[in-house]
């Protein structure tokens, strides 16, 4: 697995971390660190940003033991040059790890410069602290929101945990991916949580293929240690279902292009789930 | 030896209730029965009369038997005391109320979703089946695996019919079940009570002093039953009575995704 983690200069970015390195001990993730700085604060790249990423650094690695980490552990200078037009890259004098870490910075539009690095790394997931009324991404409205609903891959939008142990995991047909499955196990073990298996339904009905993909799944889930609880969602329900978000530290959500919920959640209540939520969001695709 | 009675459609809610009971055998030694009731008034309607109809009957029963032969076959390999199927057409109510009496069975269970839709769930809980039930019902809503986390729940108290319910299933066991008494009210309190604790109750130290068995501890919570229902969702049973018709418990019981036994 490939995970990108993108990152700024405000506070929200730490439990952000914190989260990730959980998630990167248990999957042994390859991940990219991507510092974004707007263009108008070019200025501050050779001083106050570098130092903040170079922090953040220390603080992921920190996370796991210097002699079993995967991740390499920097001994030497740390120096950034520039590898493409306003990305720079930070390159050792001396390394050691089995695992990449890679550590970028970007210089510009926050949302453009996740999605080109996500493209340009072929990652499976995008990791972003949610903004707050007081922090946005480089002054920049939405980034978290327009990340989730443009990328190709799936997309995790961090908050504050709740402390609420279970996660919800909406699906609604049998198309969701093995990939997706053991992501959202990942998530549930990460958080310590129960699995709330949302099935949306059709007037309470549950076709005999989706009854046994549900059956796999609870057998799958309770096989890794995880509870799943199924609750049947009518689909005229789903948006009265889904705003009881406080019952859970994380909701996942499946929008592949097959999904009914990109038919029931258009991109405006993607944005208000994400931006007014404190829940953490996982798209899936 | 208890007998159990359990109801079997083709479906999942059924594997899953099959699963929980099997599980119970832990504490219990017991034989499951299992038990389908086709309701031909229910499928799609028949075409032709006389032996036509007959005919088509026929096939649609025997077309469920084998379907429901088929489940009992796979979910047979990790609960061998599954006893062959019972399999019986007409009015499903009146069928299990007539077995449960015959037969004298000392639990009957069955398997549903749990629904963000509460409007099943208490139709249910006012059926006759369960109403004039003769045995402890277990509704099993869903299967977390091996997980002995138990609640008995109460308005104002824990009645006795509630902790004798598990004693019966769970007095060969070592689980402290938790309980939590509820006091409803029309609003969510100002403050979280949640943090209030687990209490000790004199008339449940005794039950459960007498029977030489623990109990964690008691909660009680006043509040709505939104605010309520955030208490009644880790466990992998609820023990209750049944409630009266309205009483806000049906709501809160409808709300949570835990299974439920209703004692007698």
């Amino acid at each position: 697995m490939r995970i990108l983690i993108a990152i700024d200069q405000n506070s929200y970015n730490e439990h952000t971390l914190a989260q990730v390195s959980n998630l990167a001990a248990n999957t042994w993730a390859d991940i990219t660190l991507l510092g974004v700085l707007p263009k108008k604060d070019k200025d501050l790249l050779e001083t106050e940003f570098i130092d903040s990423i170079n922090e953040y650094q220390n603080y992921f690695l920190e996370k796991f033991d210097e002699l079993s980490s995967p991740y390499l552990q920097v001994k030497g200078d740390k120096l950034f040059t520039e590898v493409r037009p306003n990305i720079y890259e930070q390159k050792y004098t001396e390394k050691t790890g089995c695992k990449e870490l890679n550590v970028r910075v970007g210089v510009g539009n926050p949302v453009k410069m996740i999605l080109e690095e996500a493209g340009e790394d072929g990652s499976d997931l995008i990791i972003l602290g949610g903004e707050t009324d007081n922090s946005k991404w480089g002054g920049v409205s939405n980034v978290p929101y327009k990340v989730a609903l443009e990328a190709e891959c799936s997309v995790l939008v961090v908050k504050e945990d709740n402390n609420t142990k279970h996660i919800l995991c909406c699906l609604d047909n049998e198309f969701i991916s093995h990939e997706s499955l053991e992501m959202v196990g990942q998530m549930a073990t990460l958080y310590n949580a129960d699995l709330d298996l949302a099935s949306i339904s059709d007037k309470n009905t549950v076709k005999e293929n989706v009854q046994r993909k549900l059956d796999e799944l609870v057998r799958y889930y309770i096989s890794q240690k995880i509870r799943p609880w199924i609750e049947l969602v009518d689909i005229s329900l789903f948006q009265k279902f889904i705003s009881q978000r406080k019952k859970w530290s994380l909701i996942t959500m499946w929008m592949g292009k097959k999904s009914i919920l990109e038919k029931i959640l258009p991109g405006n209540k993607v944005l208000k789930l994400i931006k007014n939520s404190d829940t953490s969001v996982l798209l899936l695709r | 030896m208890e007998n159990v009675l359990i109801s079997v459609n083709s479906d999942l809610p059924s594997r899953m209730a099959i699963r929980f009971t099997c599980q119970l055998r832990r504490y219990l030694n017991m034989s499951l029965f299992p038990i389908h009731i086709a309701e031909m008034e229910n499928k799609k309607k028949s075409v032709g009369k006389g032996w036509v109809q007959k005919t088509w009957e026929d096939s649609v029963f025997h077309g469920v038997k084998n379907r429901i032969n088929r489940i009992l076959k796979d979910e047979k390999t990790t609960c061998s005391s599954l006893a062959p199927l019972r399999i019986y057409a007409g009015k499903r109510e009146e069928h299990i109320k007539k077995e449960i009496k015959l037969s004298n069975y000392d639990l009957f269970v069955e398997g549903m979703f749990h629904s963000f839709q509460t409007e099943g769930f208490i139709e249910k809980l006012r059926s006759d089946l369960f109403r004039e039930r003769l045995c402890p019902v277990l509704l099993v809503k869903n299967w977390t695996g091996e997980d002995n986390r138990i609640l008995l729940i109460g308005e104002n108290n824990i009645p006795e019919s509630v902790m004798e319910a598990f004693m019966d299933l769970f007095k060969e066991s070592d689980i402290e079940p938790e309980a939590l008494i509820c006091r409803f009210s029309d609003v969510a309190p100002a403050e979280d009570q949640d943090s209030e604790g687990l209490i000790k109750v004199d008339s449940m130290d005794r039950f459960f002093a007498d029977h030489g068995k623990k109990y964690k501890g008691v909660r009680i919570i006043g509040g709505n039953v939104d605010y309520l229902s955030s208490c009644v969702r880790n466990y992998s049973l609820i023990i209750s009575a049944i409630p009266e018709k309205g009483n806000p418990m049906e709501e809160l019981l409808a709300k949570s995704p835990c299974s439920v036994l209703f004692s007698t």
